[in-house]
C-alpha cells in the first residue's frame, strides 16, 4: 500500500482509494462509527441564533474563519524564515497509566494514538524528505517501536498494535533514548524530539537537568504537547531546546497542536550552514511479474520498486535510504512538496464588505473570463461563487442573504483577485499556489517571478 | 514613570501601573494628608511594597516637613531578598537570617558526622546547596525583590527625572537594622553562632569600663574592638555618604572605613529618610526604648505583612518562666551574690556610689537613660532595657528595701523561692495581676511597687558590678522582666500556672506564663507617638477587626482587590467527599473514618490532577499525626505516593528545612510533590509555594485556635469585656485570616496561578466566608461554593488546562495604566473626588442641605393645591383640607367626612397603591426582560410564569437552577405570605424601629436613603407614591381583564395593538371571547344525552351552526370544548392537558371564592348571621381591627388575630388539596388527577359514565362563569367600594345611575389628573 502511494504515475484513482482510506482511517481514529459519535461535546445547535423576526440564523461565521485565517497567515508571514526541511523526529508518546484516564472518550491512549496517526500522515505529507521514529513510554522505561524511518504506514501499523498502558511515565529515559538515537543523523538534518505527555510526572532514575543539558548540546529540539497540564520541567525543557510547549483543551485542540508540528519549524540560528545534500532519483522497475528481483534489505523477491542509481540495488519505496549505499533516494514530487514551505502563497488581505459594494467581477486586472450567470456580481476568482450582500439580491429574503453573507472575502496582494474563505483556505492549505497569479498576463508575471526568484536565493539549496 | 496624583508628583519606577496600586497611592496619600493613621489590605503579588515606597518617598520630596519612613517587616529576609544572589560573593557570609543560620549550622554539623572524611571544599559545596532551601525562593520576578532593594531601584529611577535640576537628584539615606549578629564584621565575634553570644562576646569589646580599662593599661593587653574604637576615634565624620545601604552595603561599609557597621548603623537612623527593620525594633518596648526613641513625631511607620501585628504585641509583652529558668536565675543570683562579695572586698566605693544615685532616684539622675551615640558610654549597656511601656515606667526613687545590693539580691532570691512555690502545683490556676500581688504580699511580703523597679534596679547593679556576660545572666533577666510586668500593669495581663502540657498530660513540665491579652498595650504607645501608622497587608479582612482590637481609629480603611489579565485564581469549598457525605474537621466529625477517607481520597485524586507541587495545610500537629498515620493503614499514602512524593513539616526546624529542600528538588525534577503543613507553623507564616512549587493548596479544615488553651480563654474574655468582640467572632476572624495566609501562599505573583481548596463545609457559611479577603472572595464563584470531591477535579482538571494555555502577560489598558492613562485619570479624579467628598461631608453633618422652597409643598398641598376640576372645582368639600397626599378636593360620595373612616381609607389606599405598584412591576418586568433577551424566564407572562412550578422539577428563576429554586407552590404562596405579612406586620404594630412614628410614613430609622430627610422632598415624594399607586392599581386592573379576555401578558398585548391597532384591541378580544361564551348558555336549554350533545363532533360549538372550521385536534372528547381555539393553545397535547388541567382547577377554586364572596353578604342582608363587615373585600380588614376577627361576630368561633395565621392556615388547607390531588393519596394513585371518581365520589357522581360526563359539562361551565364572575367582583370592589350584593340591590334600584360607568367614569377622571 504505503509503496503504490509513492508511485503517483498510477493516477486518479489511486488518489480516490487513498481517499477513502484517510476518511475510514479518520473514523477508526476515533474509534467509532458515524452514529457512534459522541455529538455532545461539539453543541453546534447552541450556535444556532434567534434574529429579531424569529428566524434562525448560522452563527456568524466570520470571526472563527477570521482566527482561522490568522493561522494561516501566520505561516505565510513567516515566509521569509529559514525551515529546516530534511527533519529527523522521533515522537514520543506516553501509554503511562495517566495514559488510562477517560477523561478524552474513550480513553486518553486512544485518542493520542489516533491524533499521532494522522499526524504520521500529515507530516510525510508535508515533509517527504524527512524521516519519523517512535518511541513509547510505559512502566517508567522507553521503548523503542520504530526506527528512524521515511515509511508512515509502518509506523502506524505498529501504533496500532501497541496500546497497553500501565506504569509511570519517564521523561528522562525518553530524552536518552532519543538523544541517542539522533546523535548520528548529518549536519543538515533537523533534530527533533515531539513528545506527547499525558503524565503530570516523570519517575527518572537519575537527573533529568543533566538529560536537557545533553539534549541542548546535541541541537535536539524538544516538543510537548500536554494533555492535562503545566509541568515546570517541561516547559524549562521546551524553553532550554528551543521547542515549544503546548497544553491541549480537549481532543480537537490536541489535534490541532499535534498538525501545528507537521509544518517544519524555523531553523535555529546557527546551527548548519548550507550544504549540498546529496540524494538519489532512482528510476521505476517494470511492473511485469517477470522482473522480479530481490528487493531491499529484507530481500524480498518482487517485482516493482526502484533502482538506485548509484549503486543499482533495488529499494521498495520512496523516500528512502539505500540499504547498500545509504543514499537518500526520493523522487521528483518529494521535492516539489516540499518546495511551498520555502515559496508560500502570500497572506492575502481581508476585503471589507464597504469596499466590496463596489466591486464587480472578480477584481484582479485580467479581462474576466467569467460565465454568463456571473457576469455583472461579485464572485470567486477560485468557484465562481457569487459574494457578498450583492448576491442576494435585495429583494431576496433575509435568511438567503445572511447565508450568503456569511464568510469574509480576501484578495491575492499580487494578482488582486477576490476569493471566498473556502478557496482561501484551500489555496494556502493545499494548493499552495494562487491560480490568479499562475494565469497572470506575462509582462504581469514577471514580476512576481522575480519575486520568486529572489526568495529562492535566500533558500537552502537542495540537490 | 512620573504622574499627578492630586497634585503631588509620584515617582514610580515602572513604565505601567496597576490600578489598585493607583488607588493605594491615593488612600495613602490621603491618610498622610489627614495625618491619621490607615489600614490597608492588598494582595502579595501587586507590588505593594514598591507601591508603599514609591509614594512615601514622593511625599517626602513634595513635603520636606515629612519625618521618616519606618518600614517594619516581620523577618531579616524580606528585608533583603537579594542577598541570595550574593551570598555566593560576601566574604563576610551574609548571616543575615536569624534562625536560617542555626539551622544551617546544625545541618552542617550533622553532615559533618556523616562525611567525617569530607574536606573543606565538600563541605562548602554541601553549604551552598543547602542554603537556598533555608529561604523563601527569591523570583526572578520584579514584584519578589524587597524593600530596601527595590529603594534602591526607586532611586536611581527617580535620578532620570532630575538630570535637569541645579542640585542633582535630592539624596536620601536609608539603611536597614538588624542585630549586632548579623551586622558584625568583627573576625572573632562574628564567628559566634547565637545572637546572645554575639551581643556577649561584643560588649567585653566594647563595655565603657573595658574601654576604660583598656586605655588606662595599655600594656595589659586588654582586647578591644578595633571596628568601634575605629568609629568611636572618627567622631562626627564616622558617618554614611547618602544613599541607600541594605545589611550588606552597610558591612561593605564598615570593613572599607574599618568601623563598627552596627554602632554606625545605630548612628545614622536619626540622620536617615528611610530606616528598615524588624518589628520588634518598634513593638517591643525592651527593644525599641533604645533604638526608636528619638524619632520623631512626623515620622511615617509602615507595618508590613501585618496581618498577624496582635500577636507580634502580644509576644513583646509576654514572658514564660519555667523550672528550669528558676533553676538558671538561682545560679545567677549565687555569683551576683559572689560578685558583690568580691566588689565589697576590693573596691566598696563603687557600690556606695551607686546606693547614692539610687538614693536620688535613676530616673531623675538620667543614669539608665541610655544617652544617644554622642555620649558614647551608654551605648554598650542597651541590651539591659526596661519591658514596660515608656509612659508607665516610674519616675521615682527606687524603694529602699532593694536600694543596697546585699538587699536586692536577697529580695530576689525571696521572689524567685515564691515561684518556686508557685510552680509546685498539681492543676491549673489562673491568676490576675492583682491577685497574685496579693499574694504575694501575704505570702513573702513583697511589695507590688517594689516589683516594678525590679529591673532597673537589676540593670543598675549590673553596670556597677561590670558584668559582661549578659547572656549567662539570661534567667534572671527573665524574672525581673516578669517582677517589673506584674508590678507594673493590673489590668491586660493575666497569670496562669499550669503543672503540665495538656496535649501530654503525663509529662511533668509546670510553667508560669504571665501573658498579655490586649494587643493594644504594646502598640499604643506608637499610635500616640507617630502622626501616620500605616498597617497593611495581603489578607487583614475582616479589615474592621483590627481597629477594634488595636484600640485606634483609622483615617482610611480599604481593601484592594486584584484585577488580573485572567483568572488565575481559583479558590473553592469543598464540602462534600466522592460519596456526597459533609466533610469537615469539626470536632465531633474529625476522626470518622468517612472524613479522613474522603480527605485522602480527594488528596490522591488532586495529586493525580495538578502537576508539580501540592501543598496541604492542616489544622493542627496532632490532627496532623492522626490523619496521617489512618492514611497509611487505608493504604491511601502509599497511593498518594504513586502520583508524588510526600514531605512532613514537623517541630524540628532542621527536619524541616530538609524537608523542603527536597520537595522543591521534587518538583524541580517534574516528580511532583505534597508537603504537608500545618496552619499557624513556620511553613504557613514565612514559605512560599508560588510558580510550580504550589500549583494547588488545601486547607483541610478550619484552623481554629487551640481552644482549650487557657491563655486563648483569658484574652477571648478579656476581648469580650473591653472590646465588646464575641468570642466567636474574634476565634472566626482568626481562624479564617490563618486560612487565607495558608491559601495564599500559593500566588505570590500575577503571572502565577493556583487552586485553592478550602476543605470543610463550614467555609460554605457566610460568617466564614464573609471574612475572606475580597481578593479571594472576588473569585469565589457561586457554583464552587458546595463541591463534593469529583466535582473539585473537574474544576481543577479544566482550570489546569486553561492556565496553560499562553497568555498575553501584559494586558496594557485593562489590567495595567500606561502613564498617560494615569494623569488622565488624575485630572477626571478631582470632580469625582469632590463629589465623594462632599458626599461624605454630608453624611457626616446631618444637617439640613438647604433646599428652598419646593414645589410640593405649594402644589401639591394646601388650598391651593391642584383639584381634580382644575380651576372649575367649585366645591371642595369642607373636610378636604389639603392637608394629606393625593387630595384633589373630590369625594362626591363622601368617603371621607367621617374622619375615622379616612383616616382607614386613606390607610388602605395607600397600602393597597404600593403592593400594586410592585406587582405591577412584577407583571410588567420579566416580560419585558424575556422580550429584550435579557433573561430567560422560562415562561415571562405573570399570569403564566406561576404554572411552572407544576413542571417536572419545578421553578427555576430565571432558568438557573442554583438561584431560588421552588418545587412545591405551598412553600412558594407560604413564603410569600410570610414575607408580605412580615412587612404588614412590622408596618402595623411597628419593630425596633420605634413605635411612636406614623405607620404608613415610617421615616426615620426606616429610611436608608434619607428621603424623608428634607420634609418638602418628602411630601411631595408622597404624592408621587399615590399617583403612581392610583395608576398601578388600574394598571393592575387591566391586566386581570386582558389576561382573561386575551390570554397574553401585558407587553405581548400591548405589541400585538401597537402592531395591528384595529383587530387587537380590548373589545375585539371580548367580543370573540363573549362569542365563544354565548352559545353555551343558548345551548343548555334542550338538555337529553350529554354524551350526544357535549361530546363528539356534533357537539355545540362556540359559533352555533357557522363554526365552519373547529380545529382538527378538538375532537370533543373533552367537557367544555366548544371547538374553539384561535390561539392554538390546545394544539400541543401536552400543553392541551395542563391547560386543562388549570382551568378545571381555576374553575372551581373561582367557583368557591364566588360563593364565599356572596354568601357572607347574602346572609348579613337577611339578618340570618352578623358578620361585622360582609362585604368581601372588607372582610378581611376586620383582622386589623382592635381584639381580631370574629368569625360570624362570634368570639367563641374561630378567633383570628394575625393575618398572618389566617393565611397561613388558607393556605396549608389549600395547598393540601392541591398536593392531594396532583401527587394522589390514600384514595389511590392510579385515578384521573382531575376527576377521580371511585373512592373520591361519596355522592356517586361518577356513578353513571353519561351523568358524570354531563357533570363535568356543567362544572367546568359554572367555573368558567365563576371566574368571570370574580374578576367582576375584583372590578365592582375597586371602583364601588362595595359588596357585590349591595351593588346588585343598587343596580336593581336604580339601573341607571349606579352602573359601570357611571361609578367608573368620574372616578377615571379623578385618577386621570
Amino acid at each position: 500500500m504505503a509503496g503504490r502511494a509513492a508511485t503517483l504515475a498510477e493516477g486518479r484513482g489511486m488518489d480516490l482509494d487513498e481517499e477513502d482510506e484517510e476518511l475510514r482511517a479518520d473514523e477508526e481514529a476515533r474509534g467509532q462509527t458515524a452514529f457512534e459519535r459522541e455529538y455532545e461535546d461539539d453543541h453546534s445547535w447552541e450556535e444556532l441564533e434567534e434574529d429579531e423576526f424569529g428566524n434562525l440564523r448560522a452563527p456568524d461565521q466570520a470571526e472563527e474563519q477570521r482566527a482561522r485565517r490568522r493561522r494561516l497567515m501566520s505561516a505565510a508571514a513567516s515566509a521569509r524564515i529559514r525551515r529546516g526541511m530534511v527533519r529527523y523526529v522521533e515522537v514520543v508518546l506516553d501509554l503511562s497509566r495517566a495514559a488510562a484516564l477517560a477523561d478524552m472518550r474513550p480513553l486518553r491512549a486512544a485518542v493520542m494514538s489516533g491524533v499521532l496517526q494522522q499526524f504520521v500522515r500529515t507530516f510525510f505529507d508535508e515533509n517527504p524528505l524527512s524521516q519519523l521514529g517512535l518511541v513509547i513510554l510505559r512502566n517508567g522505561v522507553a521503548e523503542r517501536l520504530t526506527e528512524l524511518s521515511s515509511s508512515p504506514e509502518a509506523h502506524i501499523a505498529k501504533l496500532r498494535q501497541n496500546l497497553d498502558t500501565g506504569g509511570d511515565a519517564s521523561l528522562q529515559n525518553a530524552l536518552d533514548l532519543c538523544v541517542d538515537a539522533l546523535k548520528s543523523i548529518p549536519p543538515y538534518g533537523h533534530r527533533e524530539v515531539l513528545i506527547m505527555l499525558a503524565a503530570l510526572s516523570t519517575c527518572d532514575p537519575g537527573d533529568i537537568n543533566a538529560s536537557i543539558k545533553a539534549a541542548k548540546r546535541q541541537r535536539v529540539r524538544v516538543s510537548v504537547v500536554g494533555l492535562a497540564a503545566e509541568v515546570y520541567v517541561c516547559r524549562r525543557m521546551t524553553e532550554q531546546t528551543g521547542g515549544t510547549y503546548t497544553v491541549a483543551t480537549g481532543e480537537g485542540h490536541l489535534q490541532e497542536l499535534m498538525l501545528s508540528h507537521a509544518v517544519p519549524p524555523p531553523a535555529a540560528p546557527g546551527t548548519s550552514s548550507v550544504s549540498l545534500v546529496r540524494m538519489g532519483f532512482p528510476c521505476k522497475n517494470p511492473e511485469a511479474p517477470g522482473a522480479a528481483a530481490f528487493c531491499g534489505e529484507a530481500c524480498l523477491l518482487r517485482p516493482g520498486g526502484y533502482t538506485c542509481p548509484k549503486c543499482k540495488a533495488r529499494v521498495a519505496e520512496l523516500p528512502s535510504l539505500c540499504h547498500v549505499c545509504g543514499l537518500s533516494l526520493v523522487a521528483s514530487p518529494h521535492l516539489a512538496r516540499s518546495y511551498h514551505h520555502l515559496f508560500p502563497v502570500p497572506a492575502f488581505a481581508e476585503v471589507p464588505a464597504a469596499e466590496l459594494l463596489g466591486v464587480t467581477g472578480c477584481g484582479g486586472n485580467q479581462p474576466d473570463f467569467a460565465p454568463a450567470f456571473v457576469t455583472g456580481r461579485t464572485y470567486c476568482y477560485g468557484c465562481y461563487t457569487p459574494l457578498g450582500q450583492q448576491a442576494g439580491g435585495a429583494g431576496r429574503s433575509r435568511g438567503a442573504a445572511s447565508l450568503a453573507a456569511a464568510g469574509i472575502v480576501s484578495r491575492c496582494p499580487d494578482c488582486r483577485h477576490l476569493y471566498c474563505f473556502e478557496c482561501d483556505s484551500y489555496i494556502h492549505e493545499h494548493l499552495h499556489t494562487c491560480p490568479g497569479c499562475e494565469c497572470l498576463p506575462p509582462h504581469l508575471a514577471t514580476a512576481t517571478a522575480a519575486a520568486a526568484a529572489a526568495a529562492a536565493a535566500a533558500a537552502p539549496a537542495v540537490g | 514613570m512620573r504622574f499627578q496624583l492630586e497634585g503631588l508628583t509620584v515617582y514610580f519606577p515602572y513604565q505601567f501601573i496597576y490600578p489598585e496600586q493607583y488607588q493605594y497611592m491615593l488612600e495613602l496619600k490621603h491618610a498622610l494628608d489627614a495625618k491619621g493613621h490607615c489600614l490597608l489590605e492588598m494582595p502579595t503579588g501587586t507590588g505593594k511594597t514598591i507601591t508603599l515606597l514609591s509614594l512615601i518617598t514622593s511625599y517626602q520630596l513634595a513635603h520636606p516637613e515629612t519625618g521618616k519612613l519606618i518600614y517594619c517587616t516581620r523577618t531579616v529576609p524580606e528585608m533583603e531578598k537579594v542577598w541570595k544572589w550574593q551570598h555566593n560573593e560576601c566574604p563576610c557570609r551574609a548571616g543575615c537570617a536569624v534562625t536560617v543560620w542555626d539551622v544551617q549550622r546544625s545541618l552542617v554539623m550533622t553532615w559533618r558526622r556523616a562525611h567525617p572524611d569530607a574536606d573543606a571544599s565538600a563541605t562548602q559545596n554541601f553549604k551552598l546547596r543547602i542554603w537556598p532551601a533555608l529561604l523563601p525562593p527569591a523570583l526572578p520576578l520584579p514584584c519578589g525583590r524587597q524593600v530596601l532593594a527595590e529603594l534602591k531601584e526607586l532611586m536611581e529611577y527617580r535620578q532620570r527625572y532630575f538630570q535637569d535640576t541645579a542640585g542633582g537628584a535630592p539624596k536620601i539615606l536609608a539603611l536597614g537594622l538588624s542585630s549586632r549578629k548579623n551586622l558584625c564584621i568583627h573576625p572573632m565575634v562574628s564567628e559566634e553562632g547565637t545572637r546572645e553570644s554575639v551581643d556577649a562576646r561584643c560588649m567585653k569589646l566594647t563595655a565603657p569600663w573595658v574601654r576604660e580599662r583598656a586605655g588606662k593599661e595599655p600594656d595589659h593587653d586588654i582586647e578591644t574592638c578595633a571596628f568601634y574604637e575605629g568609629l568611636e576615634g572618627a567622631g562626627p565624620e564616622g558617618r554614611l555618604d547618602a544613599g541607600v545601604y541594605t545589611l550588606h552595603d552597610l558591612r561593605v561599609w564598615g570593613r572599607k572605613h574599618q568601623w563598627c557597621p552596627y554602632f554606625l548603623a545605630r548612628r545614622m537612623i536619626a540622620y536617615a529618610n528611610v530606616v528598615v527593620y524588624n518589628y520588634q525594633y518598634m513593638l517591643d518596648p525592651k527593644v525599641s526604648q533604645m533604638v526608636s526613641r528619638e524619632f520623631e513625631r512626623e515620622c511615617v511607620v509602615v507595618f508590613d505583612e501585618a496581618h498577624n501585628i496582635d500577636n507580634v504585641c502580644i509576644e513583646a509583652l509576654s514572658v514564660n518562666i519555667r523550672s528550669q529558668t528558676l533553676d538558671a536565675a538561682t545560679r545567677n543570683i549565687g555569683s551576683l551574690k559572689r560578685e558583690i562579695e568580691r566588689v565589697k572586698r576590693t573596691d566598696e566605693g563603687r557600690l556606695r556610689q551607686e546606693y547614692q544615685r539610687l538614693v536620688q532616684g535613676l530616673q531623675a539622675q538620667g543614669v539608665l537613660q541610655e544617652d544617644s551615640w554622642a555620649g558614647g558610654d551608654g551605648d554598650a549597656q542597651q541590651w539591659l532595657a526596661n519591658p514596660a511601656l515608656p509612659e508607665d515606667i516610674v519616675r521615682e526613687a527606687v524603694p529602699g528595701n532593694i536600694r543596697r545590693a546585699e538587699h536586692f539580691v536577697a529580695f530576689l532570691q525571696r521572689f524567685v523561692a515564691y515561684l518556686r512555690t508557685r510552680l509546685a502545683v498539681d492543676q491549673v490556676v489562673s491568676d490576675t495581676p492583682t491577685s497574685f500581688l496579693a499574694s504575694l504580699q501575704q505570702a513573702v511580703a513583697i511589695e507590688g511597687k517594689t516589683l516594678r523597679f525590679c529591673y532597673d534596679r537589676l540593670a543598675s547593679l549590673m553596670k556597677t558590678l561590670e558584668i559582661t556576660a549578659s547572656d549567662d545572666f539570661h534567667g534572671v533577666h527573665l524574672v525581673a522582666d516578669f517582677a517589673t510586668l506584674v508590678g507594673t500593669y493590673s489590668r491586660g495581663f493575666a497569670i496562669i500556672t499550669e503543672p503540665y502540657d495538656d496535649r501530654l498530660p503525663s509529662v511533668p513540665d509546670p510553667i508560669i506564663q504571665l501573658s498579655c491579652l490586649d494587643a493594644s498595650l504594646a502598640v499604643r504607645p506608637v499610635f500616640a507617638k507617630y502622626q501616620t501608622v500605616v498597617i497593611t497587608s495581603g489578607t487583614l479582612s475582616p479589615i474592621d477587626l483590627y481597629p477594634r482590637i488595636l484600640n485606634f481609629s483609622p483615617v482610611c480603611i480599604a481593601s484592594l482587590n486584584m484585577t488580573l489579565t485572567r483568572d488565575c485564581l481559583c479558590p473553592v469549598v469543598l464540602t462534600r467527599g466522592g460519596d456526597q457525605l459533609p466533610v469537615s474537621t469539626k470536632f465531633d466529625m474529625r476522626s470518622d473514618p468517612q472524613v479522613i477517607r474522603n480527605y485522602g481520597r480527594m488528596l490522591v485524586d488532586l495529586a493525580a490532577t495538578v502537576p508539580d507541587g501540592v501543598v496541604a495545610f492542616f489544622v493542627s500537629y496532632s490532627y496532623m499525626d492522626q490523619i496521617v498515620s489512618r492514611w497509611n493503614d487505608m493504604g491511601i499514602l502509599q497511593e498518594l505516593m504513586a502520583h508524588k512524593l510526600v514531605f512532613i513539616e514537623t517541630q524540628d526546624v532542621v527536619e524541616t528545612t530538609l524537608a523542603l529542600d527536597n520537595f522543591r528538588r521534587a518538583c524541580d525534577c517534574g516528580r511532583g510533590a505534597v508537603f504537608f503543613s500545618v496552619a499557624r507553623g513556620k511553613v504557613a507564616e514565612g514559605i512560599d509555594f508560588d510558580r510550580h512549587y504550589g500549583r494547588c493548596v488545601v486547607m483541610f479544615g478550619v484552623p481554629y485556635q487551640y481552644t482549650l488553651s487557657r491563655i486563648l480563654r483569658a484574652r477571648l474574655e478579656y476581648l469580650r469585656e473591653t472590646f465588646q468582640i464575641k468570642e466567636n467572632d474574634y476565634l472566626a476572624f482568626d481562624a479564617v485570616r490563618q486560612a487565607a495566609q495558608c491559601v495564599g501562599r500559593v500566588i505570590r505573583s500575577k503571572a502565577d496561578y493556583g487552586l485553592m481548596v478550602l476543605a470543610d463545609k463550614r467555609y460554605q457559611r457566610h460568617d466564614k466566608r464573609d471574612k475572606l479577603p475580597a481578593w479571594i472572595t472576588q473569585h469565589l464563584k457561586d457554583s464552587h461554593l458546595n463541591l463534593s470531591t469529583d466535582m473539585l477535579l473537574c474544576i481543577a482538571r479544566d482550570f489546569m488546562r486553561s492556565m496553560a494555555q499562553p497568555y498575553d502577560r501584559a494586558a496594557v489598558g485593562r489590567s495595567l495604566l500606561s502613564e498617560a492613562a494615569v494623569n488622565a485619570l488624575d485630572t477626571a479624579a478631582p470632580s469625582a473626588e469632590a463629589a465623594a467628598l462632599t458626599r461624605s461631608i454630608a453624611a457626616v453633618r446631618p444637617g439640613r442641605t438647604s433646599r428652598q422652597v419646593t414645589r410640593a409643598s405649594a402644589e401639591f398641598y394646601g388650598p391651593d393645591r391642584v383639584k381634580f376640576l382644575g380651576p372649575f372645582s367649585g366645591n371642595t368639600p369642607s373636610y378636604l383640607k389639603g392637608e394629606y397626599p393625593g387630595d384633589y378636593g373630590w369625594d362626591t360620595a363622601g368617603l371621607s367626612a367621617d374622619p375615622e373612616t379616612f383616616s382607614r381609607y386613606r390607610e388602605l389606599e395607600v397600602i393597597h397603591a404600593r403592593w400594586a405598584m410592585l406587582g405591577a412591576l412584577g407583571c410588567v418586568t420579566p416580560e419585558l426582560l424575556q422580550n429584550s433577551g435579557s433573561a430567560s424566564f422560562g415562561e415571562a407572562v405573570w399570569f403564566k410564569a406561576g404554572a411552572q412550578i407544576f413542571q417536572d422539577g419545578g421553578l427555576d428563576y430565571l432558568g438557573n437552577p442554583s438561584l431560588v429554586h421552588a418545587q412545591s407552590i405551598v412553600a412558594v404562596l407560604l413564603s410569600q405570605i410570610v414575607l408580605m405579612g412580615l412587612i404588614e406586620g412590622y408596618r402595623v404594630s411597628g419593630g425596633p424601629a420605634g413605635e411612636v412614628s406614623d405607620p404608613l410614613y415610617p421615616g426615620e430609622a426606616f429610611d436608608p436613603l434619607g428621603l424623608a430627610d428634607d420634609p418638602d422632598t418628602f411630601a411631595e415624594l408622597k404624592v408621587k407614591e399615590l399617583k403612581n399607586g392610583r395608576l398601578a392599581m388600574v394598571s393592575m386592573l387591566g391586566f386581570f381583564i386582558q389576561a382573561i379576555v386575551t390570554g397574553d401578558g401585558p407587553i405581548k398585548n400591548l405589541d400585538d395593538h401597537l402592531a395591528s391597532p384595529s383587530t387587537t384591541n380590548f373589545w375585539a378580544a371580548l367580543t370573540q371571547r363573549l362569542a365563544a361564551v354565548k352559545p353555551s348558555g343558548r345551548a343548555t336549554r334542550q338538555v337529553t344525552r350529554a354524551s350526544v350533545e357535549w361530546y363528539g363532533p356534533n357537539r355545540p360549538q362556540f359559533l352555533g351552526p357557522f363554526s365552519g372550521s373547529t380545529p382538527s385536534y378538538l375532537k370533543g372528547e373533552y367537557p367544555g370544548d366548544y371547538g374553539w381555539d384561535t390561539a392554538g393553545l390546545s394544539a400541543d397535547p401536552e400543553t392541551f392537558a395542563r391547560y386543562r388541567e388549570l382551568e378545571v382547577i381555576h374553575a372551581r377554586w373561582a367557583m368557591l371564592g364566588a360563593l364565599g364572596c356572596v354568601t357572607p353578604e347574602l346572609l348579613q342582608n337577611q339578618g340570618v348571621a352578623n358578620f361585622g363587615e360582609a362585604v368581601w373585600f372588607k372582610a378581611g380588614a376586620q383582622i386589623f381591627q382592635d381584639g381580631g376577627l370574629d368569625y360570624l361576630g362570634n368570639p367563641s368561633l374561630i378567633h383570628a388575630q394575625s393575618i398572618v395565621a389566617v393565611l397561613l392556615t388558607q393556605l396549608t388547607l389549600m395547598g393540601l388539596i392541591e398536593g392531594y390531588r396532583v401527587n394522589g393519596g390514600p384514595a389511590g394513585e392510579d385515578l384521573d388527577s382531575l376527576y377521580p371518581g371511585e373512592a373520591f365520589d361519596p355522592l356517586g357522581l361518577a356513578d353513571d359514565p353519561d351523568t358524570f360526563s354531563e357533570l363535568k359539562v356543567k362544572e367546568l361551565k359554572n367555573g368558567r362563569l365563576a371566574m368571570v364572575s370574580m374578576l367582576g367582583f375584583f372590578v365592582q370592589g375597586i371602583v364601588t367600594r362595595k359588596g357585590p350584593i349591595e351593588n346588585l340591590t343598587d343596580h336593581l334600584s336604580s339601573p341607571d345611575s349606579t352602573n359601570f360607568w357611571a361609578i367608573y367614569a368620574p372616578k377615571s377622571a379623578g385618577i386621570g389628573y
